[in-house]
């Protein structure tokens, strides 16, 4: 004991060295304190394109009275695209797959740095901040709603070789529900698929207009299947929510045939407050 | 008889050795986990595909190189023959190649022999191989961790014939002669980058021992010519690509990402295979210009009449845009001059465009918990040297004033620093007018091992006369 205490006084700048090295390495991985949020939004521009207190999540919140963190990003799909691994290609970090891995590891590191390279809106530094700090302790239901610009974008439904291929649609949404589940097996899971969709200067919608894999409604109806396989609840708003049902035209409940407007965004929201509170959250 | 006290500086040098040391020891020991974790698999570059397909093939192109390819169809065989994941033996290759390097390079610095000396060359070798931007290309199915090793051997013999002009010899041009011509076989643009320390060498000859300068010269245009004559013999133009000049070069430095927005300046020829929407895909992706670009205009109009046309889309480009042209090249040549501080701003969300969110994706594939804490343990290090280094050159600088020109011995040889600082230039201007503005760490690992190496050299190396105060 007399020798180590002789030691440390002998040595007693390069310990003092030491410990001011490890203060600052701590301070470098401390990200602030953590945000408290009950509600994860996470999805496309449905969710992400308008960031007020009428968007989707912020309805929400006043519909269940619960908080509401908005995790939406414009334009981004549930699966990944960059097949070739091009790095001059980034979008991938912001898609269902990349956003869960992300928060899973606390690290948004890669959306960071792609950021400026991907076809990016300008609230997404902000939403990646926010997704940065929750405090996944906290939240009690995660909320998906992708689908529509996979089905855009001509994104494959699924590959029968490989259940879990991530560049598909079905591969991607197995693979993050599975994912997620391991991650936070608390947490409730609700999939909102996405909501029928119009093409007016196409004079065209969704239930005609092929994108290659398929029309909107296979992927809903994948995603359907899917939802079942893992047990999570799901929020049928493609033939369910009355939007393009029968007579009712795309000005009824959209800006362009494709995002929501504000009637739009309430029918949802509702629809979504209706399932949390059912579910006794 | 009381022992004499201790002076403040002494006491700060300890505490700026603890410290250092105490960083160190943590990124050694992270980037041993973070190499156990993800030795098992590949890093997704498409480059890294570009060499399998390669190298399955046996096909050289101005892009490729030689020997990564030939090592790669190696790897490949030893697949066919064992069952071993092709990449495995690469990384075992490039890590141990990049060691030896690096003990040597650090021996050289240093000079200092004995136990110790060796102990802190390993421990120096250790500490730059596991730098997180060198540790990704040690694990990497690309050439950079092969070229960083050669070219830290020539740093390291330049050191030597800096510090001892005795060193400047017939051996010493053969080997600088072999590792510039194992550089250029290894990747084609290091013919020029690696021409950079072999001139800042016959410079140093020149100045400090004018009759070995001959044969200098020599024995290097020798390598030189067998070096060029190897290239246009194997090398051919790749087919998939834009043809490597100059001229292309600056279709993706000058022209790219203002293709849409420019497109009513462009040659009638180039709007005759290229739409307002086609421009604006090429816009959305840097390698587009390359890969996509390029092999239409050169399809429709033959290679000559192509150049041609790049000359003048990026002439009109530079006139239309000057400012944001030389806005875009002097955010990356900053960014390539000092990589460490670069990359952590563009990880950090700097509005910058790179490929760092990407590299540092395929870092964490495998490790996903260990990489952010280890890649940001790098940066941690670095600032620390860098505001240590900082500190001991004021003091320096503080001395020096007091004591005046009889003190001021030059104990370290500036003809190295030189030369390093040269190295950086030529390598940061380079990889800046040859990309299309996206900065890649990973082309540059030279850049980072000396900013890594030298600001810590520079602390613990005393001044002639007097312990580092």
């Amino acid at each position: 004991m007399k020798e180590i205490i002789r030691l440390v006084c002998k040595k007693k700048y390069e310990i003092l060295g030491a410990v001011l090295m490890l203060l600052l390495l701590g301070g470098l991985f401390w990200r602030g304190p953590k945000t408290d949020y009950e509600v994860l939004c996470l999805g496309d521009s449905i969710f992400g394109n308008v960031q007020n207190e009428t968007s989707i999540p912020g309805l929400l919140k006043k519909e269940t009275g619960l908080s509401v963190l908005n995790g939406g990003f414009g334009g981004m799909t549930l699966a990944q695209r960059n097949v070739e691994r091009r790095g001059d290609i980034q979008e991938d970090c912001f898609s269902l797959v990349g956003i869960s891995e992300s928060l899973a590891a606390g690290d948004f590191s890669w959306q960071k740095g792609s950021m400026e390279e991907a076809v990016h809106l300008d609230y997404f530094p902000q939403t990646v901040s926010e997704l940065e700090t929750v405090s996944m302790d906290c939240v009690e239901i995660i909320v998906i709603e992708y689908g529509v610009n996979d089905y855009l974008n001509g994104l494959p439904l699924e590959n029968k070789e490989n259940p879990y291929d991530k560049y598909t649609f079905a591969g991607a949404l197995r693979y993050v529900l599975e994912f997620l589940q391991d991650q936070y097996p608390d947490k409730q899971i609700v999939l909102c698929t996405p909501t029928y969709c119009w093409f007016p200067e196409e004079n065209a919608d969704c239930s005609r207009k092929n994108t290659g894999y398929g029309v909107l409604e296979d992927y809903v109806n994948l995603e359907k299947i899917i939802g079942q396989e893992y047990n999570v609840m799901v929020l049928d708003n493609y033939h369910e929510s009355g939007i393009g049902n029968g007579n009712v035209s795309w000005q009824e409940y959209t800006e362009d045939g494709l995002h929501l407007n504000e009637a739009g965004r309430k029918l949802i929201a509702k629809r979504i407050a209706e399932c949390i509170k059912s579910e006794g959250k | 008889m009381k022992a004499n006290k201790e002076s403040l500086g002494q006491k700060l040098k300890r505490c700026i050795k603890g410290l250092l040391l105490t960083a160190v020891g943590v990124q050694i020991v992270l980037g041993l986990i973070w190499l156990g974790g993800s030795f098992g698999s590949t890093q997704f570059f498409s480059v890294s595909m570009d060499y399998v397909q390669a190298a399955e093939n046996l096909t050289f192109h101005e892009y490729s190189g030689i020997l990564y390819v030939l090592l790669t169809a190696a790897a490949l065989w030893l697949q066919q023959i064992t069952g071993i994941s092709y990449y495995q033996p690469l990384y075992i290759i490039q890590v141990a190649v990049f060691l030896w390097a690096a003990y040597f390079f650090v021996c050289c610095m240093k000079r200092s022999g004995g136990t110790k000396g060796k102990l802190t060359a390993i421990f120096g070798a250790l500490f730059l191989c596991t730098v997180p931007m060198l540790m990704q290309c040690h694990l990497a199915v690309r050439p950079q961790s092969l070229v960083v090793s050669v070219f830290l051997v020539m740093l390291g013999l330049c050191k030597r014939a800096a510090d001892n002009v005795a060193e400047i010899n017939g051996k010493l041009w053969i080997v600088m002669g072999t590792l510039w011509m194992v550089l250029s076989l290894l990747l084609p643009e290091y013919l020029y980058l690696g021409a950079v320390p072999v001139t800042g060498l016959l410079v140093l000859s020149f100045l400090k021992k004018g009759k070995i300068l001959k044969s200098g010269c020599l024995v290097l245009l020798v390598f030189l010519v067998v070096t060029c004559m190897l290239n246009a013999a194997v090398l051919k133009p790749a087919a998939d690509r834009i043809e490597r000049k100059f001229e292309s070069a600056m279709i993706s430095r000058l022209v790219w990402p203002w293709f849409n927005q420019s497109y009513y300046f462009w040659p009638e020829e180039i709007k005759a295979v290229m739409s307002p929407g086609q421009a604006l895909l090429i816009d959305a992706d840097a390698e587009a210009v390359q890969r996509d670009f390029g092999p239409m205009v050169e399809q429709a109009y033959g290679k000559e009449r192509a150049l041609q046309l790049y000359a003048q889309m990026a002439k009109a480009s530079l006139e239309v845009r000057t400012k944001d042209v030389l806005h875009e090249i002097w955010e990356d040549l900053k960014a390539y001059i000092c990589t460490p501080l670069g990359v952590y701003g563009q990880l950090r969300g700097a509005e910058q465009i790179s490929y760092s969110g990407w590299n540092y994706k395929n870092m964490s594939e495998q490790c996903p918990q260990i990489t952010r804490p280890y890649v940001f343990c790098g940066f941690g290090l670095w600032f620390a040297e860098i505001f240590c280094f900082a500190g001991v050159v004021v003091r320096r600088l503080l001395l020096w004033k007091k004591e005046g020109e009889s003190d001021k011995e030059k104990t370290h040889s500036h003809a190295f620093f030189w030369i390093a600082g040269l190295c950086v230039l030529s390598q940061a201007v380079w990889y800046t007018m040859s990309g299309a503005g996206m900065m890649d760490y990973l082309n540059v690992p030279v850049i980072t091992v000396l900013w890594y190496a030298l600001p810590i050299y520079l602390i613990f190396t005393p001044q002639r006369g007097r312990d580092i105060d």
